[in-house]
């Protein structure tokens, strides 16, 4: 399964990418939103794992931009943030249909699971497709 | 003398008294000169008679009358003479030895009663005679030949002494209408003397009964005397004078006035504007500070009144719509007559600045509908920068300390939990859980010096210090970063440097930021020089690198704290966004400035000037 990681701090992709690869996932890092954005055009991606806060386009605008997409528009996003409680976590699960909203600092088991939980039990939308 | 109610005017008053008291004095006059005729007029008879009776007793005595038949022809004699009303002579039995009237002769005398009057021998007797005449008899002794004791008797009538007054009475038209000529042409000349101080006069007694009304009334004199004159410079000066208020009226007027000014100078000098408005909602009233808070600053005086804002609402005056979802309340019928307080934009546009704007009902407790209200208007735009700058601060703090804390703990957990890890991996892992807990340690450390700085709390240790050593010793610090991405370092430094009063640790701080910074944003093989001059009175550091450069649009707010350029290149870099602030303040500290000119893609020159303090204690702290 292909997944697509949007961070820009690259510390953080890369921890992430290690652990995602370990579990057998085939994982891409995108250092920004503008990258990200292009790599979904081209490839094709199972989960998208984005960071909220990137310069340029940040993970909401990524997440906005995914769902507009009708071609895009069935992929599950899993949100890592750093902004805490100040974000409304409940508006991107409902509006953006982003299926977990993962505050840093978090632990990678933790998102490990998150990430199997999403594909194991995918969006009603893509259960059709 | 009291004429306080009389309606006559001065000329009848005067004339009336001079006529009263002048026919007074006449009548007067005629009972005295007709009284003092009397007198003479009886003085003058008395006397006569008197002189008659002593002639006619000489000439008994003297003349050879030894008969009483002679005697007789004598007194009859003497009786037609004098036109008397008897003459008589008497023996000692008080018979008649002779009398004017013949039959009288040997008859006894009676002695008249009346009015006596004596003079030495001569009796006077004053009485009624039988035949209602008024006589006074007047008698002597006289010697009568061989007889003794004889009394020579003579009567006169008595006109009473009122006959001459009357013969004069007939003469009184004559005597009168001279007077009263005088006294008609008196009273001419004093009507025309009186006539300008009647008018006077006249105009004041209206003036005392109707004050206000009659004082446009008053009306100068066509005449030259003194009065006259007098009076129409005085109604010229009254007129002169402005308008004719009333003492009470103009003193009511100053009172208020000052009171109103007290007021006005009070509200004036409040920083909140103020307004009230009528029950129309137009302005009646607005403080200095709400005529700058709508726009209508330089208004004189500083305080309108009524005519400021002719016809304007407050609503119209703060741009309220009903586009304007914050001014709703305002706007909403239902709130009037009850407290509003909103936050609006001015001039209905949020950026141009954010003002709380608060009503009241003038009346509190009336009717629902209250008519007139306070308003109360504040500009808090500076506030609610404040409190964006605040949150942005915690934002910005709170990732800059979540990011390197979230590596950590993933990396950490990682390594943990990773069974199969090759001793390399382990390595890679360890040194970026180093380098990120360096990084949030950097950070920590950036955030309290420059919080520190910012409140006052470090202090700036200055101490003669070798700029050069300064210099050197920042540049060796920054060489390593250099040499890893291949940087050429020039280091310029002039022949000599002067020792200057510097807080060392604090100035190589800033000098190791500016060369870091160069270093990070400057591309491999790249070029950054560090250029000291020393001028007149300032030491200037130049540190131009020929790196990735700053945009216009971002260049002014580069030393603004956790601010990072949305330049992709800078955002692959770590960092905090405090590294130029922390530098900006340490130089200002010192008294210099850090300014910054930058090209995109060609590269950026950080200037730091510093006064040159040669001698302790003149450090500028400031």
């Amino acid at each position: 399964m292909r997944i697509l990681v949007a961070e820009d701090n690259a510390a953080m992709g890369n921890v992430i990418g290690f652990n995602l690869r370990k579990a057998g996932f085939d994982v891409v890092h995108a250092v920004s939103g503008e990258i990200a954005w292009k790599q979904l055009q081209q490839q094709e991606f199972d989960l998208l794992i984005t960071d909220f806060q990137m310069p340029g386009m940040n993970g909401g605008d990524l997440c906005r931009r995914v769902r507009e997409e009708p071609s895009l528009a069935a992929i599950p996003v899993i949100l890592l943030t750093a902004k805490g409680l100040e974000i409304d976590a409940d508006y991107y699960r409902e509006t953006l249909a982003v299926s977990a909203v993962l505050m840093k600092p978090f632990s990678p088991k933790r998102l490990l699971q998150l990430v199997q939980e999403t594909l194991s039990f995918p969006v009603a939308s893509r259960d059709g497709g | 003398m009291p004429m306080k109610h009389t309606r006559l005017n001065l000329t009848r008053r005067v004339i009336a008294y001079y006529l009263m008291f002048g026919l007074a004095a006449v009548i007067w006059l005629a009972f005295g000169l007709a009284f003092v005729a009397r007198a003479v007029q009886n003085s003058q008879s008395e006397n006569e008679c008197i002189a008659r009776l002593g002639e006619a007793a000489r000439e008994i005595r003297t003349t050879k009358v030894r008969s009483e038949a002679s005697l007789q022809d004598l007194v009859q004699r003497l009786h037609a003479k004098w036109s008397l009303a008897y003459c008589a002579v008497a023996n000692s039995d008080g018979r008649f030895v002779a009398h004017s009237t013949a039959g009288q002769i040997g008859t006894r005398r009676l002695a008249p009663i009346g009015e006596v009057a004596c003079w030495g021998d001569i009796l006077r007797t004053r009485f009624l005679a039988e035949d209602s005449r008024m006589l006074r008899e007047y008698q002597v002794p006289v010697q009568h030949g061989a007889g003794s004791g004889n009394t020579l008797l003579l009567a006169v009538a008595d006109s009473g002494g009122w006959q001459p007054v009357i013969v004069a009475a007939e003469y009184a038209p004559a005597v009168f209408l001279a007077p009263l000529l005088f006294v008609a042409l008196g009273l001419t000349v004093m009507r025309g003397a009186l006539r300008p101080i009647a008018q006077v006069e006249s105009q004041l007694q209206q003036f005392a009964r109707q004050p206000v009304s009659a004082a446009n009334e008053l009306l100068p004199v066509a005449a030259t005397d003194p009065v006259s004159v007098g009076w129409n410079r005085l109604l010229e000066a009254c007129s002169r004078s402005g308008p004719r208020d009333t003492l009470d009226q103009r003193l009511g007027q100053a009172l208020e006035s000052h009171r109103q000014n007290k007021l006005d100078q009070i509200l004036s000098s409040l920083p909140d504007g103020i307004a009230v408005t009528d029950d129309h909602d137009r302005i009646t009233f607005a403080n200095r500070a709400m005529l700058g808070l709508l726009g209508m600053a330089g208004s004189e005086g500083g305080v309108t009144r009524g005519t400021g804002c002719p016809g304007k609402t407050m609503e119209e005056c703060l741009a309220l719509t009903t586009a304007c979802q914050q001014a709703a309340p305002l706007l909403d019928p239902a709130q009037r007559g009850k407290m509003v307080v909103v936050e609006i934009g001015r001039a209905g546009d949020m950026s141009r600045g954010v003002l709380r704007v608060a009503r009241f009902p003038q009346s509190v407790g009336h009717a629902e509908q209250s008519a007139s209200h306070v308003w109360s208007v504040r500009d808090i735009t500076q506030q609610k920068l404040a409190d964006q700058m605040r949150e942005q601060f915690v934002n910005a703090a709170t990732h800059e300390l979540r990011t390197p804390l979230t590596n950590i703990k993933a990396y950490a957990e990682t390594l943990a939990l990773s069974e199969t890890m090759d001793v390399e991996q382990q390595k890679s892992f360890c040194n970026t859980i180093n380098e990120e807990a360096s990084r949030l340690s950097r950070f920590v450390d950036d955030l309290l010096y420059l919080s520190r700085m910012e409140v006052g709390s470090t202090p700036i240790n200055a101490k003669i210090t070798s700029v050069e050593r300064v210099l050197r010793e920042a540049a060796a610090k920054a060489r390593p970063q250099m040499d890893q991405k291949k940087i050429v370092l020039d280091v310029d430094l002039p022949a000599k440097l002067p020792e200057l009063v510097l807080d060392k640790d604090k100035i190589t701080i800033a000098l190791v930021n500016l060369l870091g910074n160069a270093a990070k944003y400057t591309p491999d093989a790249g070029r950054v020089r560090l250029h000291v001059e020393a001028k007149e009175r300032v030491l200037q550091i130049d540190v131009e690198d020929s790196g990735i450069g700053i945009s216009v649009e971002e260049l002014p707010k580069i030393l603004e704290k956790f601010f990072r350029s949305s330049d992709p290149r800078v955002q692959e870099q770590t960092g905090s966004g405090l590294g130029l602030s922390l530098t900006n303040e340490i130089v200002r500290l010192h008294g210099g400035k850090l300014t910054v000119q930058s090209e995109l893609n060609k590269g950026s020159r950080f200037t730091i000037t510093l006064p040159m303090v040669f001698e302790k204690g003149k450090c500028s702290n400031a």
